[in-house]
């Protein structure tokens, strides 16, 4: 009996679950609260609408699926993503014999370089990957775009506006429509299409899939999905000693209170929506136990901590009048003498999601149920908090891997329930080790690199073993006939020397700052536009300031040509004196290598660095001033913001395959032509042509 | 959700021309774009800076 309600557990939580209130929507935004009586009245009509015509869909379903099945070459196919592994680090690993079950599939199936693209950053590669179309297709060409309106930078993945309608009740501001979430990524993804031809997918952690796409099908968000804050991730850091509070680069410093056996602080939390977006607190109490134990205390819950453990997810629910948000949290417990600890950005609550998580929105609420609580962020792993110091080496790996774990019991359960479809799951892992500790395999790096710990001078290799591990468990649940396709979505290199693009297009006379400034702060505040031909933004882009498009454009589109031409042909000759080296590998015409209807959108020109060179903190974020060569001085040490010939990604199958030279826009096509589908016109990549 | 909208057949058959042309994945695709570039000329420039927090490629 116990045997049969544990399988037919999952199937009861789709059914019975209630569907979660879009409650929260990022910073000022707002709670969509007062609909609830009415989308559970909605709810329930869909419910007997979707059960009065389950028979008729589900023959249709049936029909479209024989069909495939007709067509189709094989039945089940899983591609397995690693984001940010490297095509030479693998190959060198493999010669050496660290990686025995990838070399077993190099052997017996295909390994080959995966050409990524320009610039070959994970939303551009991703979602060529997803949709098998160049950026000028898709529509995302950085991490940010710009908005010429105001020069300002947003998400270039999605969208989040606040209600348009708010009822103001004396203080009180009350939302009384929905939200808007939108994706910004266009074009149509690979599941969407299997879908629409009747083939199942689960598609679990892809990044840049927030918000989460209706198919036949369904999807847990990746890279992209915001905390509770609504920001991409805010650690808050507690300590006795520091002053009241301060900023740090992406987290806060917070003083806590000393009292008699006990201290005391506040967590914050998300914009109170109902009064002008004020900060909504948490309580809490540390109550120290040992001299390595604590105990946390908030008014419904609490936990132990242990001195250098990253805890278990501890729930906090914020409370707003009426309404709860819900958020978990790891804590991270440096010292008790001085009381020093982390706590980790505020992940949506996967149980209570109060922004979309998953398609369907259950979906995400019934893996909570069943594995227990997990990191929804985006970026789960808090790269700022190892940056800033607040969370150590050994902290922060512990966070990577206990993230990754979560995502892999997720991974597996797909594996073992989806028998016919696809499988499609990406975890980030190796791409945030090595960002953050590629300086202790580069000896030039003036990152500090002073760990004597096994764990964190090896955590490169490790990353890559684990990797390997990871494919080691897949290949036992691949069955005769099926397809495993592992890609990357780019390599890796060392980042040394920061390039302060808009410092050298003031020191050229294409920028230029107000009187009486000689440097700008964030995001061009000190920049005088009526005097500015160009402009550096984001990690590889720079746009001209266009007369008709910036709002304060100065540049003719007459002589718009010519100047692109001559700070390219500028560029690709900078010298860094210091370092007696060449820093740009190439400078590209955004025409020369994307085609398509959001072209425009991209930046004008595309610098792509040399390995060792990046764009500098400082130019990434919009200030102007220093010098144009400076150190990376950063945890934050590797790096993939280089041109993409020189950081290959990963090709691996269990077969063979045909066409030798891969890129990321040829998997959709390949995956069409395995399942039997027509491939669409506008798919620019070519089938790979697996041998079966 | 999503709404259903109606256009004339000659105006579907220039779409689709359109759609082929310029590489949009579906009219659908092609009508949000042309709606979504009518609606920034007329829409007030922002910012997301709050958003960007955490996003470990830039501080």
């Amino acid at each position: 009996m116990e045997r049969y309600l544990k399988k037919i557990y999952p199937l009861l939580l789709f059914i019975l679950l209630p569907i979660p209130l879009l409650a929260y929507v990022g910073p000022g935004a707002g709670f969509a609260f007062l609909g609830s009586f009415f989308f559970v009245f909605l709810a329930f009509f869909v419910a007997i609408f979707n059960l009065l015509t389950l028979p008729i869909r589900a023959l249709i379903r049936g029909i479209k699926k024989a069909r495939v099945r007709r067509k189709a070459k094989i039945k089940r196919l899983i591609v397995l993503g690693f984001d940010g592994m490297d095509y030479s680090l693998t190959k060198k690993l493999i010669e050496k014999g660290e990686l025995p079950n990838f070399g077993k599939l190099a052997r017996e199936g295909s390994f080959l370089p995966l050409k990524s693209t320009e610039p070959p950053l994970s939303p551009v590669a991703w979602s060529t990957f997803t949709t098998g179309v160049n950026p000028g297709r898709h529509n995302i060409f950085d991490f940010l775009a710009r908005d010429p309106k105001t020069y300002m930078p947003r998400l270039s993945s999605s969208e989040i506006l606040p209600p348009k309608r708010i009822l103001k009740l004396g203080k009180l501001e009350i939302p009384i429509s929905k939200p808007k979430i939108e994706l910004l990524r266009k074009s149509k993804a690979f599941w969407k299409v299997l879908g629409n031809n009747g083939v199942y997918a689960q598609v679990l952690r892809v990044p840049f899939t927030f918000p989460p796409e209706k198919f036949y099908g369904t999807q847990l968000a990746g890279l992209g999905t915001p905390d509770l804050r609504g920001t991409q991730g805010t650690f808050t850091y507690f300590s006795e000693e520091k002053d009241d509070v301060f900023e740090l680069s992406d987290g806060l410093c917070i003083k806590l209170k000393k009292n008699d056996g006990y201290y005391e602080g506040r967590i914050p939390g998300p914009p109170n929506p109902f009064k002008g977006g004020e900060t909504l607190y948490k309580e809490f109490k540390v109550v120290p136990l040992s001299e390595d134990k604590a105990k946390i205390k908030t008014e419904d819950n609490e936990m132990t901590i242990e001195k250098g453990k990253l805890s278990p997810w501890f729930k906090m629910d914020f409370k707003a009048g009426l309404v709860k948000v819900s958020g978990i949290s790891q804590w991270y417990l440096h010292s008790l003498s001085p009381v020093s600890l982390y706590l980790s950005p505020i992940n949506l609550n996967p149980e209570k999601p109060a922004m979309p998580l998953s398609h369907p929105a259950i979906f995400a609420v019934y893996l909570a149920k069943k594995n227990g609580p997990f990191a929804t962020l985006g970026m789960a792993e808090d790269t700022w908090g190892l940056n800033e110091g607040v969370l150590d080496e050994e902290g922060y790996i512990q966070q990577v891997y206990g993230a990754n774990r979560e995502r892999e019991k997720f991974f597996y359960d797909a594996l073992k329930k989806v028998k016919d479809g696809a499988v499609v799951s990406v975890f980030e892992y190796p791409d945030r080790i090595q960002h953050m500790f590629w300086r202790y395999i580069t000896p030039d790096s003036p990152a500090p690199r002073d760990s004597k710990k096994k764990e964190v001078k090896e955590a490169i290799y490790n990353v890559y073993r684990d990797a390997d591990r990871i494919v080691k468990e897949t290949v036992k649940y691949l069955k005769k006939g099926e397809v495993l396709i592992i890609v990357s979505d780019h390599g890796f290199g060392k980042f040394v020397r920061g390039v302060n693009i808009n410092e050298w297009l003031k020191e050229e006379g294409y920028l230029n700052l107000k009187e009486g400034k000689s440097e700008s702060r964030k995001w061009f505040a000190d920049v005088d536009w009526s005097r500015t031909k160009a402009y550096g933004f984001g990690l590889a882009g720079i746009y001209l300031n266009l007369k008709g498009r910036e709002a304060h454009g100065i540049v003719d589109k007459s002589e718009a040509e010519a100047l692109k031409n001559e700070i390219k042909q500028k560029l690709e000759v900078l010298y860094d004196e210091e370092k007696g080296e060449s820093s740009i590998k190439h400078v590209f015409l955004r025409e020369e290598i994307y085609n398509g209807p959001y072209t425009k959108n991209a930046p004008d020109i595309i610098v792509g660095y040399k390995v060792g060179y990046r764009v500098s903190w400082e130019s990434a974020v919009g200030k102007v001033g220093g010098k144009v060569f400076v150190d990376n001085i950063r945890r934050w040490s590797g790096d993939h913001d280089f041109t993409s010939d020189q950081i290959p990604g990963i090709f691996f199958s269990n077969r063979k395959v045909k066409n030798q030279h891969p890129t990321l826009a040829d998997i959709p096509p390949t995956v069409y032509e395995l399942f039997g589908i027509k491939t669409p016109s506008f798919v620019e990549g070519k089938n790979l042509g697996v041998r079966l | 959700m999503a709404k259903k909208i109606k256009i004339s057949d000659e105006a579907y058959e220039k779409a689709k021309e359109i759609v082929e042309k310029k590489g949009y994945s579906s009219v659908e695709e092609l009508l949000e774009h042309l709606v979504d570039r009518e609606y920034t000329e007329h829409s007030e420039g922002g910012s997301e800076e709050d958003r960007l927090k955490g996003l470990g490629y830039i501080s």
